[in-house]
């Protein structure tokens, strides 16, 4: 048999065969972590907006501030696993040799996503949306497809990244 | 027999990226399939795949990956999308026998 192979490797091409983790359904798009990035900014407004009109109830008070929290802590987790995902199963040697700072700017994010976390500054926050927001027009630039920025039509109203289609 | 590259880490630790497979034809009413076996398989949608048969139906078999997650969403394929048993594996570990095992927790020897 191993003769055959042999004979087989000397003259054969190797025929790629897929043993991805996931079925490869080639579904990439930066949109979930805008939205989730947006979130975590959203999540500090509103907890800044309970701490400056203090409700009669306590409890009222404290149940609300938890929600934001788990949310914040949810959104800025979500944000760092999504751009993982693209960074690692999408991104391949030739879009970083477009891209070369990709590696830098994911390590930004991964960064100011655990920030966002361990903090309540909306300056971070901030920070986030406009590193996913470079992150996303390098993504669309790898696809051939042109952004735009444009407002986000819902609270926080920030700048954010679109693809034209 | 036919010579594959393996692509993605879905059947670690048995197989890495970048290893050779080479793949003995299975022939139609001859060869009999067996769970444990790894193949590679023309599958419909998504072309060549190479996993570990995990269970086999009437003319079905269960794609499972060695790794922690793929199995479930690969899942049931037509036997006679399977095309080829991985019997060698050549990479950086050298040149391996891919032995059929009895269950996916086993790996290969």
């Amino acid at each position: 048999m191993l003769r055959r192979a042999l004979k087989t490797l000397l003259s054969n091409k190797a025929t790629p065969v897929a043993a991805h983790c996931d079925v490869p359904c080639a579904i990439y798009d930066p949109a979930p972590i805008l939205i989730s990035a947006l979130t975590v900014v959203r999540m500090i407004d509103i907890m800044e907006e309970w701490e400056s009109h203090k409700p009669d109830s306590n409890l009222a008070y404290q149940n609300a501030m938890a929600r934001c929290v788990a949310q914040k802590e949810k959104h800025a987790e979500d944000v760092k696993h999504e751009v993982r995902v693209i960074w690692g199963d999408y991104l391949k040697a030739p879009q970083f040799e477009k891209h070369p700072n990709a590696h830098e700017l994911v390590h930004n994010i991964m960064l100011t996503g655990s920030k966002c976390k361990q903090g309540v500054d909306r300056a971070d926050a901030l920070k986030l949306v406009e590193l996913c927001n470079e992150f996303a027009e390098m993504f669309w630039e790898t696809k051939g497809v042109k952004t735009k920025r444009a407002e986000c039509p819902y609270k926080p109203s920030l700048e954010t990244v679109y693809p034209v289609l | 027999m036919r010579l594959f590259r393996v692509n993605g880490r879905s059947m670690l630790p048995t197989l890495r990226e970048g290893d050779f497979v080479i793949g003995r034809r299975f022939d139609a009413g001859r060869s009999r399939l067996n769970t444990g076996q790894i193949v590679c398989v023309q599958h419909a949608h998504f072309g060549w795949m190479i996993k570990r048969i995990g269970a086999l139906a009437e003319d079905q078999v269960r794609l499972d990956s060695d790794g922690q997650t793929g199995s479930e969403t690969i899942g049931w394929v037509d036997a006679h999308r399977v095309r080829y048993a991985a019997v060698l594996a050549i990479g950086k570990r050298g040149i391996r026998r891919l032995h059929q095992v009895t269950s996916n927790n086993g790996r290969t020897s």
